[in-house]
């Protein structure tokens, strides 16, 4: 298995994150930008990857002082972002597993009354 | 009947058999002369391409050199995959002596593995244009990204030193990329390459000198460049190809891909000298045929075979090609 060093690729602009490469749209794109509007190829890659593709957005996007997220920032939002989903889905996780139990201790209680009545019915039946 | 006692002799026979067939096996195995398939002891591979970052400056008295280092170029890690077959000689088998099955199924098994590294090497070539990798021969993923990150074959390599870009998909004379086989793209990218500069700008000259094409696309080659004039012309013409080109290779395994895709149309042109310096393909340990170390319950005597490998594209400058598509 090949495995390129996308860290470093990633911190030089020249592969989208430490997971994956440039596809050729975004680095034909990246390219041009870098060309176009005269921006180092790390900065260049911080706009791709905040969506802004062309001359034209970069030029809107610096009228409206936009500011790109940075890798690393993008990355901890990220990782944030994902611990924020793991949590809910372990929170629901539980909810649903407490749910299950009180309905699972429900039918052994009124499965246990059953047997009780039917044992005492059948003892009854037995005397008469 | 072959009993306990043969073991040792039955032994010699396979590894015969295995041997003889892999030599003529690793005659066919075209993909050895355009990767780097030495050995290594190394479980992760590490390369390490400068691309000819380095060169020297002008010093004045007592000032200090320039340095070449490792952080200039680029590298990537290989890691070894084993991959394994096995044969079973059956009670049966060696009850009526069945050689002629035993030989068979030994030389098949030997093939088996030459075939598939083979067909690995071309997949790589072939996958090589598009996405970030790609599902090879034996089911597994594999990535086309050369070490810059790119995939394998593309109009935008980058480098570690500034951002200039350089392109390795062959080109005809009117700046079409991924152009069909044909005298101009081969002239062309001759001349790309020979003209290559590193990133510092200075002239690296990369000697195109070997035509890999598909077996559906050998006659057309053929004629393009052993044509003693310019191939489907009427004029006297001389054709230097002949001398440029000089080494026109059929590889049936471009023809179609481990998928079944066909890519007859795809070629490719490599530095013979560099080329092994961009395809990588170390192997810890090259196909081998092992003996049981004991008999097991169903009286089959098994012998197995397995190796280990890995691949991948390392700084893509030493080979260009085609999808034959524009």
């Amino acid at each position: 298995m090949a495995q390129q060093n996308l860290v470093k690729l990633a911190s030089q602009g020249r592969a989208y994150s430490p997971g994956r490469g440039w596809t050729a749209e975004e680095l034909d794109s990246l390219i041009a930008l870098e060309k176009d509007c005269n921006l180092a190829r790390d900065i260049a890659a911080d706009y791709i990857r905040n969506g802004i593709f062309t001359k034209e957005e970069y030029e809107a996007a610096q009228e409206a002082k936009f500011a790109p997220k940075p890798l690393d920032v993008m990355q901890a939002e990220a990782v944030v972002a994902h611990a924020e989903s793991v949590r809910k889905a372990l929170k629901l996780d539980a909810k649903k597993e407490a749910e299950a139990k009180a309905e699972a201790e429900k039918e052994a209680a009124e499965a246990k009354a059953k047997a009780e009545a039917d044992a005492k019915a059948a003892k009854e039946a037995a005397k008469k | 009947m072959i009993l306990k006692a043969d073991f040792q002799s039955l032994t010699e026979k396979l590894n015969d058999w295995f041997n003889e067939s892999s030599r003529d096996a690793i005659a066919d195995w075209t993909g050895k002369d355009y990767y780097d398939v030495g050995e290594t002891d190394w479980e992760v591979f590490n390369t390490l391409n400068l691309y000819g970052l380095g060169r020297p400056s002008r010093v004045a008295e007592g000032a200090q050199f320039p340095a070449i280092n490792s952080e200039e170029g680029d590298s990537m890690s290989l890691t070894q995959i084993q991959y394994a077959d096995r044969i079973g000689i059956t009670k049966r088998l060696r009850k009526f002596d069945r050689y002629d099955q035993i030989s068979t199924m030994t030389k098949s098994l030997s093939e088996g593995f030459f075939d598939s590294i083979d067909q690995t090497h071309a997949d790589l070539l072939t996958n090589g244009f598009t996405g970030a990798s790609y599902t090879d021969v034996f089911g597994g993923t594999q990535s086309n990204l050369a070490s810059d990150g790119v995939v394998l074959f593309s109009a935008s390599h980058t480098n570690n030193l500034n951002g200039s870009t350089f392109s390795n998909l062959i080109t005809n004379a009117a700046g079409t990329a991924n152009a069909g086989i044909d005298r101009d793209p081969i002239v062309n990218t001759v001349s790309a390459g020979r003209k290559y500069r590193d990133p510092n700008g200075l002239n690296r000259p990369i000697k195109l000198d070997r035509l890999l094409v598909s077996a559906t696309n050998h006659d057309l080659a053929q004629r393009i460049v052993y044509s003693q004039g310019v191939q489907g012309t009427p004029n006297v013409d001389s054709n230097p190809l002949r001398s440029d080109v000089n080494s026109l290779v059929l590889w049936s395994r471009l023809d179609e891909d481990a998928s079944g895709a066909d890519k007859s149309d795809y070629w490719f042109m490599a530095d013979s000298r560099n080329v092994k310096s961009t395809l990588r393909s170390p192997f810890a340990q090259r196909p081998m045929m092992f003996p049981p170390e004991e008999v097991n319950d169903s009286k089959t005597w098994e012998w197995t075979a397995d190796m280990f490998y890995a691949m991948g594209a390392d700084h893509p400058k030493n080979i260009f090609g085609s999808t034959g598509a524009a």
